[in-house]
């Protein structure tokens, strides 16, 4: 790369030498209606003293012939003269000018606007300044300095490649076409005829060979459609072309060197279509020769456009050449970048944009013309309306375009989130990894989905977008996707940017549905233990149990137990108003049917007051015991029930009016010592007394078991 | 059987229930509760449509009692009591489950069922039950009554609101019953009598089933069946 650098930094200061070692008069002159006009003097030069604007009519050496300036002198290219004749009379009447300055003073005519003709004799000075070269030479010297800067690097970057190297040398002549260029079409008033044919034809060679480096380029990338010797038969081909271009032996220079030019861009647009019809089935190479073609395409058709097509067609270029080889530099750059291969995969994208641009500014062109041309508008009027066209009709048309060709939005957000919910919430982790897959073949439509070797903590374009790797999500591996979108393209950064939307939306939706699963779990944990708990124990005491009554009460138990643990109750907290008013229900219910009569009064003191579920259990078997008790054995005829709510505790007591407890249910039966154990258990007491008459049990239980220490 | 013809026309009732044994648990407790009664039974909804085709009240008759459990092999036993509600209105049907959530009260009551008992009660309580919805108390628990309360709204003074909507006597006798009160009870503390009571808590399962109704409308409507 330093080579190259330095090969560059030579062939430009070559160039400066050569321009600044000229003779210089110091005056800017334009060609006007056919004449020849001083339009500027520089102060500090040999003629400081001519006052402009004015005429030029003719330049004499001291003691020579005057020669009559025509405006043709002033011409930048001697490409466009129609016949050699005229381009050598017009080399000739160069070498007698240069001469002329070279040989000492001179003698310079003018003609006032009044109509006096002078004579001003002026010292040319022996060499250009720097400064005074104009601004079309540093154009295109730094067009053919960049140029061959940006062919070093590619080059640089693969330099056993053949078709980097022929962009190298696609570079170096685009440089001394560029170069040699730049001296004579910059040029004050004359250079030497023979130094002028020299660097013209110095011109035609760069240009030719810069047309042959281009077309044999594409002949062999991004696929090679040609051999390298088949190769040989292109500069076969327009080298001797460009022989009797220079040998004046062509017809004309239009033919001789016009036509050479336009014929080889031409081979290179048909080179990139062959191309384009080789590529198929292979995205990369496309996506390479999408933005390579559309850069030459662009550049070159730009500079036919505006420099050859109006010489062929018998005009004056449209653009000075100098400003039509920034055209060059784009082709350059664009190449560069598509050999290069950077981002590969966002090429495609900006491809389109500038296709679009250079789209509504070709459009703008052709409307502000055919509005002067052909509707003969004033040009700000036709300029401004063709600028509102462009705006109101092209650029709608653009942003649709856009988003159907590039954009390529498969799913609509909402749509997208409810995919990602499917998956995520599917039924097993084969149903989910399956639905993933489907997922990401509906939006990439991959050639391949593959599992990923190393993991992938983040999605990824792999292999300049032919691939893009995805994380482990979904219960599914890391995988690796290729050639999305049946193998036709590539991923870009919008599908990265998709896939990691994706990704995170999954991996939002995991979490959820994880604990939503854990949720699940620990519910039918609670359901199994209270099914095991509860409903087995009454139905083992059921089973276990001696007479017929017992087993029906135990069976009705643990169904009502069922209920509880279905609806949900266990492990909640209970109203303890809710409580008393069924329990006091159910045992109104009982005592009607036994014909006692029950006294239960209903205090307010309750409200507000929740109970935990293993208390609620605890009191209503307590209540159903001993209401059973009295009903079975005692004989009463009233039952007196109270519940009250005391600090933090439940105050019971049951009263009736019956024969009393026998000794033995009080101490060793059943059903009162179960009630005991089990009352017991949550922190709370139960005691039986003699009442008067009858029994009294009193029963105390705590609001929470967390309150069970603090009992009285 | 042998005394028809010289008595008014017997009592008629059906019972619909998959498991045998608390088929004739439930035909046994019937028998105790209406004595004379003529009960037949079916383990299967279809059967007993078929029976129902061909089926004539007799002259004079009291109104048909059926006892229809929810979920039964064939079909859920609301359906049925939907068709026997529209069929004649006086037909008694007593809704006889395990269940006690809330979608099945609902779904039972809204179909129009006079009663709901649950089968695992004991056999004195389910005949005491029988007896009084027969005698035109439907029975309600103050549970049943806190979820009635919840469900139904009051309504306030001179608004107009869609679908039925409580009374403020209704939410009151509610909101009694719900507290464990009886009706004689509730009766005392509005001070009205116990019939009133009765006639309140009727009314109350009337507009369940209305409300019921409107809900199923508008559920149609929502799912464009209507």
């Amino acid at each position: 790369m330093a080579c190259v650098v330095a090969a560059t930094l030579a062939g430009a200061l070559l160039t400066i030498w050569i321009a600044v070692s000229q003779p210089w008069l110091g005056i800017t002159l334009r060609a006007v209606d056919g004449t020849v006009h001083a339009i500027a003097v520089d102060a500090q030069g040999p003629s400081r003293s001519l006052p402009v604007p004015v005429r030029a009519t003719g330049l004499a050496s001291a003691g020579g012939p005057a020669t009559i300036l025509e405006s043709d002198d002033l011409i930048e290219e001697p490409d466009f003269f129609e016949t050699y004749e005229r381009a050598a009379a017009f080399m000739q009447r160069q070498t007698t000018l240069a001469a002329a300055m070279r040989g000492g003073p001179v003698t310079l005519g003018f003609e006032h606007p009044a109509g006096v003709e002078q004579n001003l004799p002026i010292v040319p000075q022996a060499g250009r300044p720097v400064l005074d070269l104009p601004t079309p030479f540093w154009v295109q010297l730094l067009v053919g300095i960049g140029g061959v800067l940006i062919g070093g690097w590619v080059w640089a970057l693969r330099p056993q490649d053949r078709a980097t190297r022929l962009f190298a040398l696609a570079s170096v002549s685009l440089m001394i076409s560029a170069h040699a260029a730049a001296i004579y079409s910059s040029r004050e008033l004359a250079i030497d005829g023979g130094l002028f044919r020299a660097l013209s034809a110095f011109n035609h060679f760069g240009a030719i060979s810069f047309g042959i480096a281009m077309t044999a380029l594409f002949l062999s990338y991004p696929k090679p459609i040609v051999t390298p010797a088949g190769l040989l038969a292109i500069p076969a081909v327009f080298f001797p072309w460009l022989a009797a271009d220079i040998l004046r032996i062509a017809p004309s220079p239009a033919l001789g060197s016009q036509l050479p030019t336009a014929l080889l861009m031409l081979a290179i647009v048909i080179a990139i279509a062959i191309q384009w019809g080789v590529t198929r089935g292979d995205p990369r190479a496309r996506a390479a020769l999408r933005w390579l073609g559309l850069s030459v395409v662009i550049g070159a058709g730009a500079f036919i456009l505006t420099v050859i097509a109006p010489v062929l067609l018998r005009g004056l270029p449209a653009l000075e050449q100098a400003y039509a080889f920034v055209f060059f530099l784009l082709i350059h750059a664009g190449v560069a970048l598509g050999l290069g291969r950077y981002r590969l995969f966002d090429l495609d994208s900006w491809a389109f944009r500038i296709l679009f641009y250079a789209g509504a500014l070709a459009m703008m062109i052709i409307l502000d013309a055919g509005l002067i041309l052909l509707l003969h508008f004033d040009h700000g009027p036709s300029l401004g309306i063709a600028l509102l066209a462009v705006g109101f009709g092209y650029l709608p048309l653009r942003d649709a375009l856009w988003r159907r060709m590039v954009a390529r939005q498969t799913m609509p957000e909402h749509e997208l989130f409810n995919a990602v919910i499917e998956v995520a919430f599917g039924r097993s982790r084969a149903v989910r990894e399956e639905r993933w897959l489907d997922l990401l073949k509906r939006l990439f439509d991959p050639l391949e989905i593959a599992p990923a070797t190393a993991p992938v903590p983040d999605p990824a374009l792999l292999r300049d977008g032919l691939e893009l790797a995805l994380p482990a999500t979904a219960d599914t591996p890391p995988l690796i996707l290729r050639h999305p979108f049946g193998g036709r393209s590539l991923f870009s950064s919008q599908h990265l940017q998709l896939a990691r939307q994706l990704v995170s939306l999954m991996s939002h939706a995991s979490e959820n549905r994880a604990a939503y699963e854990r949720g699940v779990a620990e519910e039918r944990k609670r359901i199994a233990q209270d099914l095991h708990d509860d409903v087995g124990a009454r139905l083992l005491s059921g089973l276990h149990g001696a007479d017929l009554a017992q087993s029906q009460g135990a069976m009705r138990d643990a169904l009502t137990d069922i209920r509880t643990i279905v609806s949900g109750l266990t492990g909640t907290r209970l109203p303890l108003a809710d409580v008393l008013a069924d329990l006091r229900h159910e045992t109104r219910q009982r005592c009607q049917r036994a014909g006692v009569v029950l006294d239960w009064e209903m205090p307010d003191t309750t409200a507000g007051t929740m109970v935990e579920y293993p208390v609620y259990k605890a009191l209503r078997s307590a209540l159903r015991e001993a209401v059973s008790n009295v009903l079975k054995h005692a004989r009463a005829s009233r039952i007196e029930v109270s519940a009250l709510h005391q600090d933090n505790h439940i105050e019971a007591m049951i009263r009736d009016d019956g024969v009393g407890l026998p000794a033995q249910a009080r101490t060793g039966g059943h059903g009162l010592r179960n009630l005991h154990d089990r009352v017991r258990a949550i922190g709370g007491h139960i005691a039986f007394d003699k009442g008067m008459p009858g029994t009294r049990i009193t029963l105390t239980l705590p609001i929470s078991a967390a309150t069970a220490d603090a009992l009285p | 059987m042998t005394l028809s013809g010289t008595q008014p026309a017997p009592r008629s009732a059906i019972v619909v229930e998959d498991i045998a044994e608390t088929r004739e648990w439930l035909v046994a407790a019937l028998g105790h509760a209406f004595p004379g009664v003529v009960v037949t039974s079916f383990s299967h909804l279809a059967p007993c449509r078929d029976w129902l085709r061909t089926y004539l009240p007799k002259e004079g008759a009291p109104p048909l009692i059926a006892l229809i459990d929810l979920n039964l092999p064939d079909g859920s036993g609301a359906d049925l009591i939907r068709a026997l509600a529209s069929r004649d209105p006086r037909i008694v049907s007593i809704v006889t489950t395990i269940y006690d959530d809330d979608a099945h009260l609902f779904e039972a009551l809204g179909a129009g069922a006079q009663g709901y008992l649950l089968k695992d009660q004991d056999e004195a309580g389910l005949i005491a039950s029988l007896t009084r919805i027969e005698r035109g108390e439907p029975p309600l628990s103050p549970s049943i009554a806190r979820r009635i309360l919840q469900r139904l709204r009051t309504e306030p003074a001179g608004s107009k609101l869609d679908g039925p909507s409580l009374t403020v006597r209704e939410s009151e006798v509610l909101s009694l019953l719900g507290r464990g009160l009886t009706v004689g009870e509730a009766a005392r503390i509005l001070k009205i009598s116990d019939h009133t009571v009765a006639d309140h808590v009727k009314s109350i399962y009337r507009k369940l089933n209305i409300s019921s109704r409107a809900e199923a409308a508008v559920e149609a409507m929502r799912r464009g069946l209507v």
